[in-house]
């Protein structure tokens, strides 16, 4: 479930409403919009960057840039989606750090569930220190289409909204991506 | 190893831990107080600015009262509303005299500010804007003016009664709607300015380089793109390239402006029968593998014989605050400079701004943020001769100043040669034909270079086209219906793949 939609937590009232809290200075409002949206975004950041203590920094990052321009929010997108949107960035910026910069084949790889069988299919075989390494690799506007969808569970539309494009060209940078990926994961690892 | 689309979407949502237990608590602790500035003691409102923890007591408070009190107070506030409206009907309604309305509507006039009139108002600067049903001129010459109701049309109100009063009731509507038709007549007028500019400097010589590019400056548009500004008018929108071999589209974007503004609010209310030209040029620069300040030249015979099409396009970037100072925007041109050995004449078909997303990481060593913008501008050029292999037509530039001086060292440039051309006007890129389509079918009746069924069997062709995406097929089919509404008197179509008529046909075109 997309936590843009209204759910028990958060009192039922939906983005939108918790917003005008907060704008309104209400701090439980804000403390709302947290509890609804961090499991996702340390999620999504888990996936990015492979490690649980740099995904939960990484977040803390997120929100403390977020509340910093949340006056630049201009509705355009979902609450949630800007706050991805935040949080992709603010990865990139962690692994373009040079002091911190860490080569993703030495990220801990235990932290990892490397090679997992999780039956048939060759690919669930396939370490998903690999994958993220191939989805990383991927040209930036397929890159951060793919790691929306698939890693922050933007919806399609959403991610539209935020790129300033149709859902159609979305879903074919979405095609274009699984395409090449599918091509890189054939080959054999270097 | 064969891999599956399925698994690999599978691989992709494989779960991911659940996050820390104290993260969500550092987060909540983490939120700055200064966010919550506006607090005033004693608001009901802001009882929730105490932290959570300090608020363990009261949050068994029931919430039930403050509901019910919302909801009472609600239904008090629609009755006696209803009961005022019922009272104020029952008594036949206060009256307001018909000379009265009459000088209300004077003055309201008198008050409101007249619109300044577009300097060359022509049907044509419409067909360039838009193509389609909600581009006729007959409907823009309503909605161009925002003072429409004239006296014989509120003497036809049918809010006037026949005893020559009107209930303040039904004024207050008549009022709202006028006003609303007013705005939309502004919005119109500010978008038919912004690409009366295009028309404009080709029709009339610009007195001179820096005060076309002074008055480009301050375009409160996004995207909005100047026309070239020195070249002096020739039939068709052609320009003499021997006696302007250079011409400057200096393109502003303020992504911050009312007009932005504006532009989104219009989008949605937009004749959905319509096409804008711009449109489709941005469809066809998107797919192009575009690094910042690269400069893409993409063309392709035209199908009319003897003459190009080239697409120039370019990601330019503002770096640093840029996206929150706003105000200015960003001042870039795209320079064309053609060869008048190779070159007859030129014209400009659209041009187009668009602001990508915003947030964006920049490709420089720093990796700041940056706000990109992709410009681009679609061109017709007539040859003087066939271009040979390896030949060049001219070159392009690209410049990033607020002012369109030639003394700027340009920011990137390359030369216009002959394999910038596809082989053919088929072998083009279908969303690069989609637009030079609309351009020409936005001339038809009057300018139009092709034949209108020309037009229509190219159309259907595209959307015929094996391998063509959904988008690009969409486009064609909602441009073929347009064709069909617009062109009066013409023949019956041609199924799909017939070719169209060999006279207006390119030789040695491959399909």
């Amino acid at each position: 479930m997309h936590p843009a939609a209204p759910r028990r937590g958060g009192g039922g009232r939906g983005e939108a409403e918790l917003l005008a809290d907060l704008r309104c200075g209400n701090r439980e409002a804000a403390e709302t919009l947290v509890e609804l949206t961090y499991p996702l975004i340390y999620k999504s950041l888990y996936r990015l960057c492979g490690d649980a203590d740099a995904a939960a920094d990484l977040t803390q990052e997120t929100y403390s840039r977020a509340w910093r321009e949340l006056a630049q929010f201009d509705g355009r997108s979902r609450f949630s989606t800007w706050l991805y949107r935040i949080a992709y960035t603010t990865f990139l910026n962690h692994v373009r750090r040079p002091q911190r910069f860490v080569p993703f084949d030495d990220v801990a790889v235990e932290s990892v569930e490397r090679g997992q069988p999780l039956g048939d299919d060759p690919l669930l075989r396939l370490d998903s220190l690999r994958l993220r390494r191939e989805v990383l690799a991927l040209p930036e506007e397929l890159r951060f289409a793919i790691t929306a969808h698939f890693w922050g569970e933007v919806p399609l539309r959403e991610i539209a909204r935020q790129e300033g494009l149709t859902t159609m060209a979305i879903r074919k940078r979405l095609r274009r991506a699984i395409a090449r990926l599918r091509t890189r994961m054939r080959e054999e690892p270097s | 190893m064969r891999i599956t689309k399925r698994g690999l979407m599978r691989a992709l949502r494989a779960p991911a831990p659940a996050p820390p237990e104290d993260l969500g608590r550092k987060l909540e602790a983490g939120i700055p107080e200064d966010l919550f500035g506006s607090r005033r003691e004693g608001d009901p409102r802001h009882e929730g600015s105490e932290p959570r923890s300090r608020r363990a007591a009261s949050a068994a408070r029931p919430r039930g009262h403050a509901v019910w009190a919302i909801a009472a107070s609600v239904l008090v506030t629609v009755g006696a509303g209803w009961l005022a409206v019922r009272l104020f009907e029952e008594r036949g309604g206060e009256v307001m005299p018909r000379a009265a309305v009459e000088e209300a509507f004077e003055s309201q006039a008198r008050l409101a500010p007249a619109p300044a009139e577009p300097e060359s108002p022509s049907p044509e600067v419409d067909r360039l804007a838009t193509v389609g049903r909600g581009a006729s001129p007959e409907r823009d010459a309503t909605r161009g003016d925002p003072r429409a109701p004239a006296s014989s049309e509120r003497a036809n109100d049918p809010h006037v009664s026949e005893s020559g009063f009107v209930t303040w009731m039904a004024h207050a509507r008549h009022e709202l709607q006028r006003k609303r038709d007013q705005l939309r007549g502004e919005m119109e007028r500010l978008r038919l300015q912004d690409v009366e500019v295009v028309r404009k400097s080709e029709a009339a010589p610009a007195p001179s380089r820096r005060a076309a590019a002074a008055d480009a400056a301050p375009a409160p548009n996004s995207g909005a793109a100047r026309g070239p500004s020195d070249a002096a008018p020739q039939d068709g929108g052609f320009i003499d390239a021997a006696s302007h071999p250079i011409s400057t589209l200096a393109v502003t974007s303020r992504p911050g402006s009312l007009t932005a503004l504006l532009d989104r609010v219009e989008e949605p209310s937009r004749d959905t029968g319509s096409v804008a030209i711009e449109e489709l040029l941005d469809e066809a620069m998107r797919d192009l593998p575009l690094e910042v300040e690269a400069i893409e030249v993409e063309g392709a015979p035209a199908l009319v014989e003897g003459r190009v099409v080239l697409l120039l396009c370019a990601v330019v970037a503002a770096q640093g605050d840029h996206r929150l100072a706003g105000a200015d925007g960003l001042a870039s041109a795209i320079e064309v400079e053609l060869d008048p050995a190779v070159a007859s004449r030129y014209r400009l078909l659209a041009s187009h701004a668009h602001a990508l997303p915003p947030f964006e990481v920049g490709r420089d060593a720093r990796g700041s943020s940056s706000q990109r913008y992709r410009v681009g501008a679609l061109l017709e050029v007539e040859l003087l001769r066939d271009l040979p292999a390896g030949g060049s037509l001219g070159a392009v530039r690209l410049r990033h100043d607020r002012t369109t001086e030639r003394s700027t060292p340009p920011a990137a440039s390359r030369a216009i040669v002959a394999g910038d051309l596809a082989d053919g006007w088929g072998a083009a890129r279908p969303e690069l034909r989609l637009a030079v389509l609309a351009s020409e079918l936005s001339r038809i009746p009057g300018e139009a270079t092709v034949e209108p069924p020309v037009v229509r069997s190219e159309l259907e062709r595209i959307r015929d086209e094996a391998g063509v995406d959904a988008v690009t097929a969409t486009t064609a089919a909602r441009l073929l219906a347009l064709t069909r509404a617009e062109v009066r008197g013409e023949e019956p179509r041609p199924t799909a793949g017939d070719s169209p008529p060999a006279a207006s046909r390119r030789p040695g075109s491959d399909d």
